[in-house]
């Protein structure tokens, strides 16, 4: 697993590479949280290179929702693969998330 | 109209409007909540320091007898259509995106109910979306601990999504500031993964008992979802401290049930060894195919990851004799089916299919090392 974090139009963009699951997610928590302790208020998950999440990293995206709810911030994910896509609609994290087709739509979502 | 006054009025015109909007649609979209909650801090801010708000004395209590009477109820009904519901197809409504928005929106209007009718509006409104909520979990509860208790494999796939679906839940209703409704809820996602837990290690055990093709088969539907039997472990890890956490705040005698993870955990060790009896008795019977051989291995993989990631006391010690016990077992059937198939006897297919076995076993043994820490120094 791998985390690519770049700044794009004010936002921080995480893009995932590889598995999210139990022996990651804490790695990624720490990331996340270190850019919203940081100050981010826009975060855009990028899906696009991650080939699978588990129920660790599901949690991993809902930390960083709750943190953004509670700041006044905006999160979005985008570029999900199917798979993934029905593991966010299984848990029903698409009640509380904005999901966009690609990156810029997730920068747009997050900007308005 | 005074400028002070206009502002007040201007402000109340402008929270009708929005409020207005809100039953416009089944499920209202998160710009128009955003209206309602930026209408409502906008005329609580200058009501209280308007002293004209007499003014407006008929409009408030009017739109206050519309809220309570309208918006209200349709925004609970909003919230409960929006609502994940755990166990149920997932609807369009429940992919809007606005649940959390959605009680926001409600708790925000009964608590404004202060600016405009000095009191709380529609306490109602919001306790029936809690209950129907706090109801919907409690009923998926003991459907899924009922279905626990059958023969079945535990759908721990369907149950790790539940149980995010119950946090959603969750996090709404403390939104909603239900907090009875809330307690209820995580009461009763820690008993649903207490009962995921006992379940796996009931499976566990049945297949140390009896290797036969249904408990084999169990088993490995059970451990294929690893991960989700992880995250339902933390949970229920979780549930029991803080049900001591909360029996040692109130006094009472601590929750001394059974630690059902820490049981889990003792089973695995004998389960790695069972596991890996049947692969070497297949080796030495010449029934072990490499394909067989790797799935074998992924099963202990499985058993050496939820030892290494499940976060308990007792998994360090778990990972370590489940370890040892692997790494004797695999000793053992590499040297049945050296015995097997290295013998002329066996022919040239004989040391094709040896070539196969031990290949997938190396690949299996090389992904398990990499689960176990290395030993320390002495």
């Amino acid at each position: 697993m791998a985390i690519e974090v770049t700044n794009a139009d004010g936002a921080t963009i995480f893009n995932l590479i590889g598995r999210l699951d139990s022996n990651s997610a804490g790695e990624a928590e720490q990331t996340v949280l270190e850019a919203v302790n940081g100050g981010s208020n826009r975060l855009v998950f990028d899906f696009r290179d991650l080939d699978y999440i588990s129920s660790a990293g599901l949690r991993v995206i809902l930390v960083a929702a709750k943190r953004m709810k509670a700041n006044g911030g905006k999160l979005a994910l985008c570029g999900m693969q199917e798979h993934v896509a029905e593991v966010f609609e299984m848990s029903g994290f698409l009640a509380i998330l904005t999901v966009c087709p690609d990156r810029q739509a997730a920068l747009q979502a997050t900007a308005a | 109209m005074e400028p002070a006054r206009r502002s007040h009025a201007e402000a109340l015109a402008r929270l009708r409007q929005a409020v207005e909007r809100v039953t416009e649609h089944p499920v209202p979209p998160a710009a128009v909540l955003t209206e309602v909650e930026t209408a409502l801090h906008d005329l609580g801010r200058r009501s209280a320091t308007g002293p004209d708000a007499a003014g407006t004395f008929k409009a408030r209590q009017a739109l206050g007898a519309v809220i309570e009477s309208r918006t209200a109820p349709h925004l609970s009904a909003a919230v409960i259509r929006a609502a994940p519901t755990p166990g149920e197809p997932i609807t369009d409504d429940a992919r809007s995106g606005v649940f959390i928005d959605l009680c926001r929106c409600l708790a925000a209007l009964c608590a404004g109910g202060h600016a405009l009718v000095g009191r709380p509006l529609a306490a109602g409104a919001v306790t029936a979306a809690a209950d129907t909520l706090a109801h919907r979990v409690r009923f998926y509860q003991q459907e899924s601990i009922r279905r626990l208790e059958g023969d079945d494999s535990p759908d721990l796939r369907g149950i790790g999504s539940d149980l995010f679906r119950i946090d959603v839940l969750s996090w709404g209703l403390e939104t909603l500031q239900a907090e009875s409704a809330v307690a209820a809820v995580r009461t009763h996602s820690g008993v649903l993964a207490r009962a995921a837990v006992r379940r796996a290690t009931s499976v566990a055990d049945s297949y140390i008992r009896h290797r036969d093709i249904d408990n084999r088969f169990t088993l490995a539907e059970t451990l294929r979802d690893v991960q989700e039997l992880i995250d339902v472990a933390r949970r229920a890890s979780a549930h029991r401290d803080s049900l001591r956490a909360e029996a040692t705040r109130a006094g009472s005698p601590v929750f001394e049930d059974r630690d059902v993870v820490a049981r889990l955990l003792e089973t695995l060790a004998p389960l790695s060894r069972a596991v890996l009896e049947d692969m070497r008795d297949r080796a030495i019977a010449g029934a072990l195919s490499a394909t067989s051989a790797t799935g074998t291995l992924r099963q202990v993989e499985a058993i050496l990851t939820f030892c290494r990631d499940t976060r308990h006391g007792a998994a360090p010690a778990a990972l370590h004799d489940a370890a040892t016990t692997c790494t004797r077992l695999l000793a053992e059937c590499a040297d049945a089916l050296a015995r097997q198939y290295s013998s002329p006897a066996s022919g040239e297919k004989g040391k094709v299919r040896l070539k196969g076995l031990l290949e997938a076993m190396e690949d299996g043994t090389a992904r398990l090392q990499t689960l176990v820490p290395p030993a320390r120094a002495k």
